[in-house]
């Protein structure tokens, strides 16, 4: 199938990424908007260089515990805190694993802003990936199809996933993910 | 935003390529390797590649995706979904998107995992598995991607439909094991009775049977105790055989492994094997092969497990 995936690839997309959006909050609360990117990807390679990736057991929560970390240690080095914009390094929902109730709910939601991001692609990009990803037309066939090179179409295959990659980076930060009591009793 | 949108960019044609087939895997693993960045953006983009597969054509079909144009074009396979299609004019706030989305469930290799899905519907899915599936108040569907995954319906829910080779087959309140093989699915009636869909002569598939369900054909067989019994055992972490060649045996522990086994001596690919082992560590698996068939076992500097005849 996809061989060019190793085991920890599977595991970064399965388990560490899927938690992004708490990463990204986490470190804007804790060191606020402007650094927050930066050090959520200095978290990811820490994580990387650790030796036993595969012993560890909640990998969101070993995450949150090196943005924790890695926002102290920053903090350290300022010379002025802003206390008016940093969370209490206590904080509970810094550290709290999701539980298994929600994950089918932010499932959905990641899905309607992903439908929400192709819908605002440029015309003739979105066309592309609507015919390759939602008709799952190959594409030698959207080139012949549409009467454009492979090229081109891979081109447009490369533009709309960037958009959307980065789109779905910024959702994380901007949205919030609404937890009605509501909808989780009816997901029993 | 701190991250240059040039780490994403070159992740995504890497993806791209490497998804066509148009480039070495070679020099993907160089630039994968020379910055943990990199690692991160690849795995991201896929990430978003592979969620995207959740959308389908016919969850998103209600609505279409396409701004206004003076002529609206739409891909030959959309058009045949037309009547279907809201052809929306106006800018991009004008109406509101509800796709009703299928939710992927993905097991890693060597992990197994339960959903309960709802109060009468429950899944189980085996090692580096991957299914789509729908809840809705009438129906659920589930889309078999890759690899095993278990079905157990209880009485008093919606309609059951597993959709594969074409067509929508459903299950009445029972227990089934759906696996891939090769290109074709493998439903294995357990309990329960199956019925394929859009083939109104084919018989209901009952208890005891299996269909193999490939793009234009169906097969029936009869399901072996043994079958049946491996369909039961991989819940319990475990594989079992009696009498299977070693070729098949192999190949069904390679399943769980990350450490693959080879057979180094082809005159060993004909061994006769039985018995009860842990899917997850093939060592008592391999002492036994020693004992009683003289095997002798090695690893290689990649950790690959290869098997050859003691002489």
């Amino acid at each position: 199938m996809k061989n060019f995936l190793r085991a920890i690839d599977h595991w970064l997309i399965q388990a560490v990424l899927p938690h992004a959006g708490r990463y990204r909050k986490a470190a804007q609360r804790l060191i606020g908007p402007d650094e927050a990117e930066d050090l959520v990807q200095e978290a990811y390679a820490r994580l990387l260089a650790s030796p036993n990736w595969r012993d560890i057991r909640e990998p969101s929560a070993f995450m949150l515990t090196i943005i924790k970390n890695l926002a102290f240690e920053k903090i350290k080095r300022r010379s002025i805190i802003k206390f008016d914009q940093l969370a209490p390094f206590d904080d509970p929902s810094l550290t709290d694993p999701t539980p298994d109730a929600l994950a089918t709910l932010e499932a959905r939601a990641e899905l309607s802003r992903l439908f929400e991001l192709i819908r605002q692609l440029p015309p003739q990009c979105q066309k592309v990936v609507w015919m390759r990803k939602i008709d799952g037309m190959s594409p030698p066939e959207i080139a012949e199809n549409l009467d454009l090179s492979i090229s081109t179409v891979e081109k447009h295959l490369v533009k709309g996933l960037v958009r959307i990659a980065l789109g779905m980076r910024e959702a994380d930060i901007n949205e919030d993910m609404p937890v009605k009591s509501k909808e989780i009793s009816t997901l029993k | 935003m701190s991250q240059k949108p040039s780490v994403f960019d070159e992740a995504a044609q890497w993806l791209i390529k490497l998804e066509s087939g148009s480039c070495d895997q070679g020099s993907f693993a160089r630039w994968r390797d020379a910055d943990p960045r990199h690692v991160i953006a690849f795995a991201e983009v896929t990430q978003r590649w592979n969620q995207m597969d959740g959308l389908s054509r016919d969850n998103t079909s209600e609505t279409s995706l396409l701004k206004a144009t003076p002529r609206l074009v739409m891909s030959k396979r959309t058009m045949l979904h037309a009547a279907s299609v809201a052809i929306i004019v106006g800018g991009a706030g004008l109406f509101a998107s509800r796709a009703v989305a299928r939710i992927s469930v993905e097991t890693r290799l060597g992990e197994r995992r339960v959903v309960r899905i709802s109060q009468t519907v429950q899944i189980e899915l085996n090692t580096q598995s991957e299914v789509l599936y729908r809840l809705s108040e009438d129906q659920f569907k589930i889309w078999p991607k890759s690899g095993e995954v278990r079905l157990d319906i209880a009485r008093g829910g919606p309609k059951t439909y597993v959709v594969a080779g074409q067509s929508q087959t459903l299950l009445t309140p029972g227990h089934y094991n759906v696996r891939q093989r090769g290109a074709a699915f493998d439903i294995m009636v357990l309990s329960g009775t199956a019925t394929i869909g859009g083939a109104p002569s084919s018989p209901p598939i009952v208890s005891g049977q299996s269909a193999l369900l490939g793009n234009k054909t169906v097969q029936l067989r009869p399901i072996e105790p043994i079958t049946r019994q491996r369909a039961e055992a991989w819940r319990r972490g475990e594989v079992v055989f009696a009498g299977e060649s070693l070729d098949f045996v192999v190949s069904e522990f390679n399943r769980y492994l990350e450490q693959k086994i080879i057979i180094g001596d082809s005159s060993l690919s004909t061994l006769r094997l039985g018995g009860r082992f842990t899917s997850s560590d093939p060592k008592e698996f391999l002492s036994a092969l020693d004992a009683s068939f003289g095997v002798a076992v090695t690893k290689d500097s990649n950790g690959t497990i290869i098997l050859t005849q003691r002489p």
